[in-house]
């Protein structure tokens, strides 16, 4: 157990430059981006408090207009060198201190208006379409998978082979564009707007509070959320079928499940319960960095259906030039991603003994 | 084996991989297509395509069009665009110096006082007609008139009818009558006037009454028609200029109209034809404009659900120009007059900019981009996972941890950002999805070289004493190839598909027409929403097909010259 206990210290060490050079990059990125945006900010409210001040017929000394601009440029941080303001940024972001990221602009559904609430808020959002779509995936996939295998080659396999490669060059969000022309234009049946989803609860809230609250909101959720769930499930279900195809079919060649199959067991027992244990491990890992991959919300498909997720966040945080909630909801999708791969590292080389002992790499 | 044999062999192979064979054809066409854009389309749509929108304004296109061929599979017929070129035209001049068009003249002003003069003997007759003539302050009257007649046989009103009336000049002065007259002529007979005012009868073209007048500044500004000033011999008058363009757009024309809220604007107008319908106006309509004027006149047709009127449409303009001394006799013809409806191979975009060179020369960028994104990064990768694997210790530590680093970035984030950075132009886009594609494949290609390492041959080459280098490119690398093939047919559409995304974010080159960028447009003019479903299909259908292209070869050549690494 001691490689084990070495083998964790060097993976969270390795973890944690991983993520303090993450963070750094991520910071000077945003702040050195975001600093011309910022600049033209402060010229705005330059102008807008020179002119207030004019129309009350003020006379300015230049000193004085000096003075203004002077605690614009301090309130924003300007004055400061930029390597200063890049280092808060990274040392906030690692500390998790996101509530000292004030957002400019609001955000549908945050509580607040620091980046913490705006991440907090549109975090659930995401984990709820992605994580939900991913299951589907999974399970349509385990499910596929494992048919196709059985027959190799055959017409099904070829189809699913095919939807695979097809679904690979499929762009996620032009699919979503043409499930809301068919569902909302020509059907009408599915909202073309999930933000307003926020004004259906805040409806909701008017009437039931309490647990009835959270009975009731499901169904609206689940309004606004099958046609993205949908989308994201046709355009991704054939990758994970052919995925699971392929590590299922290496699963069957190994001797153990010749020997299931001599023992005379069922096709269908030596399959759900023989190879699909054996091949979970790999299965597990593609769903683990599939879902927190998707944590930082496909930025596209959720503005195109306007999710109120990471992504969408993203992008109108982008446009407003907010680089705190930039900053933060980069971070965040980044410290979760290599979080779950650590974790998985870990976890592998508890359950294997080869790992266990050093003999080979990491889940990679 | 040569190379002759070689092509020989892989050709055989390809045979037996229906998939790669599909995905090659499908290549030569895609760059057929591409060689071939001159002839398929014109280059001078893409040159104009982000223009001021004058050169689409001259093209006249439908807004928002479907195309052409979904009269094949809908079994509701739409008219399709095109010139109308049954066009009428007279043209009546009386000379006020000739005594016998003066007679007219007067008989039509006042019958009576006529009647009186022609009583009178000749020499009087003359004498009063020369004092008449130092009173009148114009030498001609002229009359035109022009009418362009279209046939509708589909089952749907056109999207828009617009004449373009080339006139001029004609002189404006105050209590100097002058008029127009537009009249819109339906297959049952209803005829209505589009100038508020002006009458249906027209059975006396010379009678002023009947028209709009061209003195009425809210007259001219319904209908956009601009005057200046200019020069004549009797000095500068306010007119409208010599070869003036009235451009009449039924569709903008009638919406302004039934919008107004104004009933009595809309009666004026529409009064024959709401009457032969039984029903009658009290504010805006809320109906289609050319669907209330090509519609059968019964109940429901203000609502826009009476059938379709089918036969001939007959739109005539009148006018009647007084023409001073020193002015030249203006000039009235129509210059065209067009149907709008269903258009083309890939109808049209909301702003009348026809979608299918767009279509064509957007392949072109999709393959460049998509090539050489995925070629360079992924030599750049492999070359990365080699060095990093062959060399080992730090330097393979270091190679790998940055490798990590730059793999744990989230990838779309910062391409925007970078994108935002460098600014919107197609080759730094390039480069940046070079310095993020890169990454993928450095894990795979390092462990395979771990595995060619402890190979014999190539430990003989070190204990030979060759040159690490020589052994990356003699003995390393060449086992690699097969795969970097594979690699960087499977890359070329996750580079398609960013830069598609970076486009359809808004962040594209605004030079260049991609089908990210068509995407754009339609996300930006909820195409969605609108259900112009030609407008957002065909962009990302290209890029599917092109993205399924390079998978098909992709996976053809994993399957031909890596037989070990798939089973």
């Amino acid at each position: 157990m001691a490689g084990l206990s070495v083998m964790f210290v060097k993976a969270v060490a390795n973890a944690l430059i991983v993520l303090i050079v993450a963070a750094f990059l991520i910071s000077a990125i945003f702040v050195v981006q975001g600093e011309e945006q910022l600049k033209g900010y402060a010229l705005e409210l330059f102008q807008a408090k020179v002119r207030a001040l004019k129309m009350r017929g003020v006379q300015l000394t230049p000193q004085q207009i000096q003075a203004i601009n002077r605690t614009i440029w301090r309130d924003l941080g300007l004055l400061e060198p930029r390597w200063v303001r890049i280092l808060r940024f990274t040392v906030w972001s690692i500390t998790f201190n996101f509530q000292m990221f004030p957002a400019k602009v609001h955000y549908a559904g945050a509580a607040g208006n620091t980046a913490k609430d705006v991440i907090l808020a549109a975090l659930p959002n995401t984990v709820i379409l992605f994580t939900t779509a991913t299951i589907i995936c999974i399970l349509i996939g385990i499910f596929l998978g494992l048919q196709t295998a059985r027959k190799a080659g055959g017409i099904a396999d070829r189809i699913i082979s095919t939807i695979a490669m097809i679904s690979a060059s499929l762009p996620m969000w032009w699919v979503g564009m043409l499930m809301l022309l068919v569902f909302s234009f020509e059907l009408g049946i599915a909202p073309a707007i999930c933000i307003n989803v926020y004004s259906d609860l805040a409806e909701l809230s008017k009437h039931v509070s309490g647990f009835l609250y959270y009975i009731y909101s499901i169904p609206i959720w689940l309004h606004y959320m099958w046609l993205p769930v949908l989308t994201i499930v046709l355009v991704s279900f054939g990758g994970w079928a052919y995925t699971i195809r392929n590590v299922v079919i290496s699963t069957m060649t190994e001797d153990f499940v010749h020997v299931a199959r001599a023992k005379g067991l069922p096709e269908r027992i030596v399959l759900y319960k023989h190879v699909l244990r054996a091949a979970s491990p790999p299965i597990v890992t593609m769903s683990a960095l599939s879902i927190v991959g998707s944590l930082g919300g496909a930025i596209i498909t959720e503005t195109v259906f306007s999710w109120p997720g990471m992504g969408r966040t993203f992008w109108v945080a982008l446009q407003a030039g907010d680089t705190g909630v930039l900053i933060a909801a980069t971070y965040v999708t980044v410290f979760l991603f290599v979080v779950i791969i650590v974790l998985l590292d870990f976890i592998y080389a508890l359950l294997d003994p080869r790992v266990r002992t050093g003999m080979s790499g990491g889940a990679r | 084996m040569s190379s002759v044999e070689r092509i020989r062999w892989f050709l055989g192979e390809l045979k037996r991989v229906k998939s790669g064979l599909v995905g090659f054809i499908l290549l030569f066409i895609l760059i057929g297509i591409t060689l071939a854009f001159p002839l398929l389309a014109n280059p001078q749509d893409i040159a104009n395509w982000s223009g001021h929108g004058e050169y689409w304004d001259q093209k006249m296109l439908p807004k928002l069009a479907p195309p052409a061929w979904i009269n094949v599979f809908s079994p509701v017929k739409y008219p399709v665009t095109r010139d109308l070129h049954s066009i009428k035209s007279t043209y009546k001049i009386l000379n006020m110096s000739k005594d016998k068009d003066l007679m007219t003249y007067l008989k039509l002003q006042n019958p009576q006082v006529a009647k009186a003069l022609e009583q009178l003997p000749e020499s009087q007759r003359k004498q009063l007609f020369n004092n008449l003539r130092k009173n009148l302050n114009f030498n001609y009257l002229v009359f035109a008139n022009m009418s362009v007649t279209y046939d509708l046989k589909a089952d749907a009103p056109p999207s828009n009818l617009i004449v373009l009336v080339k006139m001029g000049p004609i002189v404006l002065r105050k209590g100097f009558v002058q008029g127009i007259n537009i009249l819109f002529t339906r297959p049952d007979g209803i005829t209505l006037t589009f100038i508020p005012g002006a009458s249906t009868n027209i059975s006396n073209p010379w009678d002023t009454n009947i028209y709009g007048d061209l003195n009425n500044v809210k007259l001219l500004t319904m209908l956009a028609l601009p005057t200046s000033i200019i020069n004549t011999s009797e000095g500068q008058v306010k007119a409208i200029a010599p070869n003036t363009t009235l451009r009449f757009s039924i569709r903008d024309y009638m919406a302004a109209i039934i919008n107004s809220g104004n009933p009595a604007l809309i009666n004026a107008i529409l009064a024959p034809l709401i009457k032969s319908a039984n029903e009658s106006v009290t504010s805006s309509l809320f109906v289609d404009p050319m669907a209330l004027l090509m519609s059968k006149a019964t109940k429901g047709l203000l609502e826009g659900n009476a059938p379709i009127l089918k036969g001939e449409y007959k739109i005539t303009f009148m006018f009647l120009v007084k023409v001073p001394k020193g002015v030249s006799l203006p000039q009235f013809k129509v210059q065209r007059a067009r149907v709008l409806g269903i258009y083309g191979l890939m109808g049209t975009d909301v702003q009348g900019r026809d979608l299918w060179p767009a279509l064509v020369y957007g392949l072109r960028w999709a393959l460049i981009i998509g090539v050489t994104v995925a070629v360079i990064s992924t030599l750049i990768g492999v070359m990365y996972g080699v060095i990093s694997g062959y060399m080992g210790g730090y330097i393979d530590l270091v190679m790998t941890r940055i490798a990590q680093i730059v793999y744990s970035l989230p990838v779309l984030p910062l391409l925007i950002i970078l994108t935002y950075f460098f600014g919107p132009n197609i080759w730094n886009i390039v480069w940046i999805l070079i310095a993020f594609g890169w990454v993928g494949i450095v894990f795979t290609v390092r462990s395979m070289v771990l595995q060619i390492k402890e190979n014999l041959y190539v430990e003989a080459a070190r204990a030979i004493g060759a040159s690490p280098w020589r052994i990356i490119f003699k003995h390393v690398f060449p086992q690699i190839l097969p795969y970097t093939f594979a690699s960087i047919a499977l890359s070329v559409p996750g580079a398609i598909l960013a830069e598609a995304g970076l486009s359809f974010l808004g962040l594209g080159d605004p030079n260049i027409v991609t089908w990210g960028k068509i995407l754009h447009s339609a996300q930006a003019a909820g195409a969605t929403l609108k259900g112009a479903w030609w407008w957002v299909i065909p962009p990302g259908l290209g890029i599917a097909i092109v993205g399924m292209t390079f998978v098909f070869i992709g996976y053809a050549l994993d399957r031909i010259l890596n037989p070990r690494l798939i089973r």
